[in-house]
């Protein structure tokens, strides 16, 4: 599918994703190498004196949530017959393992092993036919694509051999229907110069596969576009180009049988034209747009007469966000939308008639999903996915109905009492209904939780979900109650709905946050006297901003990245050097000289002498979203009118986190400030584990226990023996070192 | 003997003054045309001979910052100018290599009178390609110039050099005991 507008879930997320910290700008630089079990012994003396085992409960929780999965990328086979997938070794590394469902034979193909110098590392993977799976790692920072052929006695799958292709290839569309051939881009000629340049190959001798070079028309378009759209033979159909300048975007069509281009139109980067599919008589596409609606939907595009001709699927009150053709690309058999923060999937076709007669699927578990079939359809791919539950894979035969476990994706996190979200309708100052998901701990408590409001960053085209989400668990674990609102601006709810939240910061997004606050307090979901505010990007924006508007609301906020200074988000490189970008943040902040009095009245750097509540800043150094300078500027004005805040920085961190132990860092610092703000007890284990997992959790913990150094062991010797503490118990110290794989984030346990 | 060697440290402390900081003096020759620009070098990657602004419709006008009077990391400095538009103009590297900056996004503006805060420029040179960026880094800018020139700030109002001007240091010049003068 081409992707015209940054609208998807993944952009979601990632601007989501709160970011970095540290402790302060004098200890930037021992932090961005730390494992966690360094990082343990730098965290500040006192925590550690304190409450050792909070921290390591803590650092324990905070792996748990973002270690990687125990089951990522599984594919099914074209036949069905098959899934690949990789795999967590105990060790943290990784391997690509193929299941024979009706063998029950799992055969490892390849392992992240140490070549060279360096870990390989998994990136994707693709089924090119029934026995081979092509699959991309990295290392050095070049990437390679290799791939494994199965090997089969008497039917019975026994072995697999693998084969390197090229480095720097991608596939860009496996062609499942076809053997051996495949879309790849990158460099492919014999010569160590080659350009990158997008062909159908054989694999299997992927540098002598002129065969299926494309005419030279075809190829030269190809040169300055950035999208395309293949058939099922693997022909470019679509393609996109965008002007690097303008940012206009033309769309251009390939008609097979007069052998020429076809300009389909100019689309600027504000319309929605997503196309999905060439219909089977080629006269039209499929595509997602909202051209000619509020909400995003199907519709059909006439390419002779360049218009949308017809709404093929719509959702009332909901935007279509996924629509996914069957592998011959012949018909849709998937749509995708989001309905009360919970994506849902209607099937269409025999697809839709296969879901159907699978009771478990449609009756048992609202949030699975088929994410992979057979090319007959018989065989389905099936995950889950909910707000407590980090999601299972399964492999479920139509036919017989057989329903195939393979495994949890993060097994480890079936230990905790996760909480569960509900959904929260509220009515802004203006009359608007918002959206949000209350998220509450899982067990019993005698009095209601304390809150913390988490706004997602954006704030335009940024939702989001009651699906599973390891920042809002990490505080519903740990006792708080979160409360997420999809406040005007946020993607999903319509064309106009986004539209709102233009130019409205500080005012009524805040306005719609602060309607769900009064609502859960209203119903006595939360504790209406231990409130604090906590988000990263815009999210730290409307902290920090919040934290004037309302001091009788919250009790703290906490920014990560925040935005502190609207005109100085116009001071970026990158938008200096796109001027279509520059337009655009005018859309969603304002126009800095002719809005400039308006934009400092809503920018937190010119509010700090009113912010009268403890402060929480956080941000990483190298961050080119949001730049640094952002935090510098609030911290000066804060530290100027002596206000009481915390500061925290991480060296080298972006906008968002990529290292565990940065995650780590945060987090810690952030749960420490939002209970002692709203003076919220550390809870007791037996609250935060189930009840017949909290002993093999704590073996777990124990592993982050800080190993003393001499001085201090000597010291606490002294102090037992001063205690008169057995030395048989002081000598019960742990015997395991954490080590962190720096590009990955990955923990791994070593012997010591 | 005693108080020759006084007077040879002496004469060594004068002398080793312009390499460590600015001198006083240096700053209050400025004429009625003329303006500070401040800017913030970064410098990283590979090693190279020096780096040049020019000024917009002057030809033959070139400042050269050599790269043997910096170090990694960031260095700023200041420089009196006449009243004009300057741009980063290029980056010239040992030999044959150098790297083109004139485009309107790497220019400044000095206005005379003034404290022209032009911005840091982020160099990382490397082989095959270079990474060259730009930011507003005012606050570290007002921090260098609170510890190496103090009476400069509150001698002449700090502005922004870069397109739109930046509100923040005019802020920061209405705060009471701030030591910045408004302009």
């Amino acid at each position: 599918m081409i992707q015209l507008r940054s609208a998807g879930i993944a952009i979601a997320m990632l601007l989501c994703a709160p970011l970095v910290v540290a402790q302060t700008i004098d200890d930037l630089s021992e932090v961005s190498n730390m494992s966690v079990g360094e990082l343990l012994e730098q965290l500040p003396q006192k925590d550690v004196q304190e409450s050792p085992t909070q921290e390591m409960i803590r650092l324990d929780l905070v792996e748990s949530l973002f270690r990687r999965h125990k089951i990522r990328d599984a594919s099914l086979s074209p036949d069905g017959k098959k899934l690949a997938y990789f795999e967590l070794n105990d060790d943290s590394t990784r391997r690509l393992v193929v299941l024979h469902k009706e063998q029950r034979r799992k055969l490892i193909l390849r392992v992240e092993e140490n070549e060279g110098q360096q870990d390989i590392r998994f990136l994707s993977l693709h089924w090119i036919d029934n026995e081979r799976i092509a699959y991309r790692f990295e290392i050095f920072r070049t990437t390679y694509l290799s791939m494994s052929t199965l090997q089969f006695e008497d039917g019975m799958l026994v072995d697999a051999f693998n084969k390197p292709i090229g480095p720097s290839l991608r596939i860009m569309d496996s062609l499942p229907e076809i053997d051996k051939l495949a879309v790849v881009f990158g460099p492919i000629e014999k010569n160590d110069e080659a350009e990158r340049e997008l062909r159908v190959v054989d694999l299997t001798d992927p540098f002598d596969s002129d065969d299926y070079r494309w005419p030279r028309r075809v190829r030269k378009m190809l040169e300055d576009s950035v999208a395309w759209l293949f058939d099922a033979n693997g022909d470019v159909r679509l393609i996109l180009r965008v002007d690097p300048k303008t940012e206009v975007r033309n769309t251009f069509f390939w008609d097979k049988s007069a052998k020429q281009w076809f300009d389909l139109g100019e689309f600027s980067a504000e319309t929605d034209f997503q196309p999905v599919m060439l219909t089977p008589d080629e006269k039209s596409l499929f595509v997602i747009t909202d051209q000619h609606t509020d909400y995003q939907v199907l519709a059909r595009f006439d390419i002779a007469s360049r218009a949308i001709t017809e709404t093929l699927y719509s959702v009332p009150g909901a935007d279509v966000v996924l629509a996914v053709p069957n592998p011959d690309k012949t018909k849709i058999v998937r749509i995708g939308y989001f309905q009360d923060g919970v994506m849902q999937f209607d099937y269409l076709e025999t697809l839709g008639d296969v879901v159907e007669s699978t009771v478990e699927l449609t009756n048992e578990r609202t949030n699975a999903y088929v994410v992979d079939r057979s090319i007959d359809e018989k065989t389905l791919l099936i995950v889950t996915d909910d707000t407590d539950d980090p999601g299972e894979v399964r492999i479920v035969d139509a036919d017989s109905g057989a329903d195939y476990f393979v495994g949890y994706s993060r097994p480890w996190l079936n230990d905790y009492q996760l909480g569960k979200s509900q959904l929260v309708r509220s009515v802004s100052t203006d009359g608007e209904v918002v959206e949000s998901y209350l998220t509450l701990p899982q067990r019993e408590l005698a009095a209601a939780p304390p809150l913390v409001v988490m706004p997602h960053g954006g704030p335009i085209s940024v939702t989001d979900t009651r699906h599973f989400n390891e920042y809002v668990q990490y505080l519903a674990v740990l006792g708080y109650a979160v409360l997420q609102t999809n406040y005007r601006g946020s993607f999903g709810y319509g064309k106009d709905f986004l539209e709102a939240g233009e130019g409205q910061w500080g005012r009524l997004i805040e306005d719609d946050i602060e309607s769900a606050v009064e609502v859960v307090i209203e119903q006595g979901l939360v504790d209406r006297e231990r409130i604090c505010i906590y988000g990263a990007s815009y999210g730290g924006y409307s902290a920090l901003v919040s934290s004037v508007r309302r001091p009788d609301l919250y009790q703290c906020a906490a920014s990560l990245a925040g935005v502190t200074d609207l005109i100085l988000r116009f001071h970026n490189f990158n938008l200096e050097l796109h001027e279509g970008l520059r337009e655009a943040l005018i859309d969603i902040v304002g126009d800095p000289e002719r809005e400039k009095e308006i934009l400092m009245e809503y920018s937190p750097v010119y509010m700090a002498e009113r912010m009268n509540m403890p402060i929480l800043l956080a941000h990483g150094t190298d961050d080119e979203r949001v730049d640094f300078e952002h935090y510098s500027r609030m911290k000066l004005v804060l530290e100027y009118f002596q206000k009481d805040a915390e500061y925290l920085v991480i060296e080298g961190a972006g906008h968002g986190f990529n290292k565990i132990s940065d995650e780590a860092i945060f987090l810690i610092a952030l749960d420490e400030f939002l209970r002692k703000h709203l003076e919220v007890e550390f809870p007791p284990l037996e609250t935060l584990y189930l009840a017949d997992a909290v002993d093999a959790r704590l073996e777990n913990v124990e592993k982050f226990r800080p190993e003393p150094d001499e001085e201090e062991e000597g010291s606490q010797a002294a102090n037992d023996d001063d205690a008169g503490v057995d030395d048989n118990d002081a000598d019960d110290g742990p015997s395991t070192v954490i080590k962190i794989n720096l590009e990955t984030g990955d923990v791994t346990e070593l012997d010591q | 003997m005693r108080a020759k060697i006084t007077i040879y440290v002496a004469a060594i402390i004068v002398l080793l003054l312009p390499l460590t900081a600015p001198a006083q003096d240096e700053f209050e020759t400025l004429g009625s045309n003329d303006g500070y620009l401040v800017v913030g070098i970064d410098i990283s990657g590979m090693s190279y001979d020096y780096l040049a602004i020019d000024k917009r419709g002057s030809i033959g006008f070139s400042h050269k910052f050599k790269s043997e009077t910096m170090s990694r990391g960031m260095n700023y400095r200041i420089i009196k100018l006449p009243a004009g538009t300057y741009y980063w103009r290029r980056l010239m590297g040992n030999f044959r290599y150098r790297l083109i900056l004139d485009r309107e996004i790497f220019e400044m503006k000095v206005e005379p009178g003034k404290i022209n805060y032009g911005g840091d420029i982020f160099i990382n040179w490397r082989w095959g390609s270079s990474d060259i960026r730009m930011a507003n880094r005012a606050t570290s800018a007002v921090e260098y110039l609170s510890e190496c020139c103090q009476h400069l700030l509150g001698d002449l109002p700090l502005v922004y050099a870069r397109g739109g001007g930046d509100p923040f240091l005019d802020y920061l010049a209405t705060l009471p005991n701030y030591g910045i003068t408004e302009p």
